[in-house]
Order: structure tokens, then sequence, then C-alpha cells
């Protein structure tokens, strides 16, 4: 049976509707993709993180490849992976859990292992000793999924994109919890 | 018997202070039964200070007389710096005795530890920030540590597949951040409970171990699951516990840690401080099988 047809308006086979904020997200992997394949080539030029018994083997492997990424992306600048676009997207993705009376108790975990302010840099160290503040699952649950050796913090109303064996802040978004 | 007391302790002071001075035999109340699964909880323990040692040089002491195999560490490993001299002053030398008699540690990672340390050989982390265990000793029974820090969806996903797939009697887990507390400071992570109290019944876990609160809490069976904090191995928030419904026991007055023995069905505990006192001890039985699906035994 044939399907009815009004004869208007019909979406042409070649140009089917595209989801803006599809899109967006689909840029945010695309970088954090180039990010990875930059990081796992470097990591091949510095001392291996494997399981060891000596401290100093962690430290040398986390330094080289924070040395390695800083002359790599020498020129890397706010909003290289975190574009305005992609910002945006993130902040409504986290709104929802952060906004009214629901998302009290998350802004209050956020505050609770805040670290004293750090300054965002990008390329920067993560300050050696300050607490890595916990991210509530809620939030993580609607923010994209990230590869293992990247991750999100969220420090006072900012969000840092932190490279985990590097230790530094690879792209953060100021103000990503409007107050 | 107070002047040969009082004796010993000039003794003790003249080679080389309270410090060297070990304790003196713990008193336990353990039953230390034939082929029993016999380990040691501490949290928050990472300082490097006075009070660390001191729950250290008291952990020693009680191995003595209560031989247990392994110690599972809650989270905020080391605090502050993390240089190599950090990884020797916050846990090596504090824990030499027992490091040098073979018992193994199983860490958590705390919102003060670098997930790096998961490559550090003596936390047994296996470079993986969450992850399960059985115990040396065997016995029908499996530890789930995780990263209470960070639980995404990639973490959440791989628990309900290793509680799924564990054919294990006991289902113990572990994590920094407690789900339920009485602290004034923190409270409990109810965003945390969310997500993860569904997953503990759904598959029969027993017992959850935390920190973060830097006291003991030992709270009321939560829907059939047992629930304990033990955040003061190292640092103390006196009189942090509120006063709420929760609470079984709590102490918030001094440094303590956990010895824990699970023969059979029955877990036994007793909690210590630095003091050498005890100030909590009792029986856990583990949960009925959540589900009727058959397992297969934990190889």
């Amino acid at each position: 049976m044939a399907a009815a047809t009004s004869g208007t308006q019909q979406p042409r086979p070649d140009s089917p509707k595209v989801n803006a904020d599809a899109l967006v997200l689909q840029d945010f992997k695309q970088r954090i993709d180039k990010y990875m394949e930059l990081h796992k080539r470097l990591e091949k030029g510095v001392p291996r993180l494997e399981r060891v018994d000596d401290p100093a083997k962690i430290q040398a492997s986390q330094e080289a490849l924070a040395a390695a990424i800083r002359s790599a992306r020498a020129g890397a600048k706010e909003g290289d992976i975190f574009t305005p676009e992609i910002a945006d997207r993130l902040r409504r993705l986290i709104y929802p859990e952060v906004a009214g009376a629901k998302g009290v108790e998350t802004k209050e975990t956020i505050k609770e292992d805040a670290p004293a302010p750090i300054v965002l840099k990008v390329n920067a160290r993560y300050p050696a000793g300050a607490p890595l503040p916990t991210v509530p699952p809620n939030l993580l649950a609607n923010l994209p999924q990230l590869p293992e050796d990247l991750e999100y913090r969220i420090v006072g109303r900012d969000l840092i994109l932190r490279d985990v064996h590097a230790n530094l802040i690879v792209d953060f978004v100021r103000r990503i919890i409007r107050s | 018997m107070l002047r040969l007391l009082a004796l010993s302790s000039l003794l003790a002071l003249a080679v080389g202070g309270w410090q060297s001075a070990s304790p003196p035999a713990q008193h336990i109340v353990l039953p230390q039964a034939a082929k029993s699964v016999r380990f040691a909880v501490i949290g928050d323990g990472g300082t490097g200070g006075s009070a660390q040692r001191r729950v250290a040089q008291r952990l020693a002491a009680a191995r003595a007389s209560f031989p247990f195999t392994f110690t599972l560490m809650l989270g905020d490993n080391l605090y502050g710096s993390e240089k190599p001299d950090d990884f020797a002053e916050k846990f090596e030398r504090p824990y030499k005795p027992l490091l040098d008699a073979g018992v193994t540690f199983h860490a958590a990672l705390g919102n003060h530890d670098d997930p790096n340390q998961r490559f550090y050989k003596p936390f047994n982390m296996n470079g993986e920030r969450y992850y399960s265990f059985q115990p040396p000793d065997g016995g029908s029974v499996r530890f789930f540590a995780l990263d209470s820090n960070y639980m995404d969806k990639a973490q959440v996903a791989w628990l309900e597949k290793a509680l799924a797939g564990s054919g294990s009697d006991w289902k113990i887990c572990f994590f920094h951040h407690p789900i339920y507390s009485s602290g004034n400071t923190h409270g409990s992570d109810t965003e945390l409970r969310e997500v993860l109290e569904p997953l503990f019944l759904k598959h029969g876990v027993d017992l959850v171990l935390t920190g973060h609160e830097h006291f003991y809490e030992r709270i009321k069976p939560q829907h059939g699951i047992h629930y304990i904090i033990a955040g003061s191995a190292a640092k103390l928030r006196r009189g942090n516990i509120g006063g709420t419904p929760l609470t079984a026991k709590g102490f918030d007055q001094g440094y303590a840690f956990m010895l824990m023995e699970i023969a059979g069905d029955t877990l036994h505990f007793q909690t210590i401080t630095d003091e050498g006192r005890t100030i909590d001890s009792g029986t856990i039985r583990r949960r009925a099988d959540a589900t009727s699906a058959p397992k297969t035994p934990d190889p």
C-alpha cells in the first residue's frame, strides 16, 4: 500500500534534519579523540606508567609526559577543546542537576571537597597536593563519557578537563555553574 | 603493678621516647577461628603525623595477637604532596612492621589522592581506579574497591557486572565517601547513594566500608546492608557526629582502626583506638542471597 502524500513540505531525502546539539557533541568527541591521539603518541616516548614499587618512577613518568604535552601544545589556549558552543552545551547538560532546590545538594558536594582557588591556565599542572574535588555522579551521568586518561573536575564554578597521567589542565570553562 | 608500669614507661623513654615504644599486646575479642579471613581497616590515614604513627604502632601490636594478612585503606592514603618522600613518610615508614611481616594493603582513592597512586604496587590496585579482589587466605569473600570521587558511567557499568558475576558468599564494598553518615561536616552523600544503593541491594552486598568523615560510626543497617565509617586513622573531627537516628555506635573522641574476621556466615569486628581501647565490637551476619539466579563461584 502506497503512503499518502500531501505533495508539500516533504523533506528531501538528501537533506535529513540535523540535530545541532548532536553536532556539537560530535565536535567535542573529535577534539577529545585528537587530543588522545597526541597523548598516546607522546606516551610512547616517556617512561611507561606501570605498576612499580618506587614512586619516583610514577613521578618521572608524569613529569616527562607533562613536558612533552606542553611542548607539543605550546600554542594551545582556552577554548581549543571547550569551544563556546561545546561549553554552552555542557553548561546546559549540567544545569538540571545544579538548578533549584534539587541542585543544592549537588552544589554542596562540589563545594565540600574544593581546593583553594587555583589559577586556570591551559598546560598548567593541577596544583600538587591540592584535593581533587569529587564530581557528583549525577553530573557525570549527564556529561559525555571521557576516555580513561581524561577527567572532568569542577573547581568552584569552573570546569576543568584534566589529563590524569600528566596531571595537566588541558582546557577549562569558566563559570560552568552559574550562581 | 603500678610501680612496674611506671618503670617500664621510664625505660621506654630512656631508650628512645614514646614513639618508639611498642604498645603492649592488644586484647582481642575476635574468635580467631580456623580458616577464617582476617584483615584490618584504616581510613584517612596518610598524614605522616604522630596520630598516624600511633595508630600504625597499635595496629602492629594488634597483629601480634591477631595475625591478619591484609589491610583495607579507605582513601586519603596520602594527604598533601605526593612526592616519593611522601610515600615513605606517609605510608612506608609508619606501616613498616606490617609491610615487613608480609601484610598486603589494598587501597581505594580518596579526594586527596592522585589517581596515579593506582600504579604504586604496595597499594595493590593493579593500575585500576576501581577493582575487586579475593583475600589471599581464601574464603568465599570478594572485596570491591570503588573510586567514589569519580563515579562515572563506565565505573557504574563495571560494578554492576562485577557484582552480578561474583559468586562469593560475602560481598564487601569499600570506598571513600559514605552514603550514610551522621557527620556534621559532610553527612550522607545522597547522590552517590542514588547510584550505588540499588546495585548493592540487587546484588547482595553485605557490608560497605567508607572513610572521609574523621570519626568512627557504625550505621544501623539500611535495607539489610551494614555501613561503617572508619575515617579516623590519622585525622579526627572531635564531636562531629551529629545526633541522627542513623547511628548504631559512634566514636568521635579519638583515633581508631578496625580488625575484622570472617568465619562462615559471620563477620566479627573490633574497633580499637590509638590508646588500645576497644570502643566497639560485634558481629554481622551475611545477607541471604539477594537473587536466586545461579552463580559461578569466583575462581
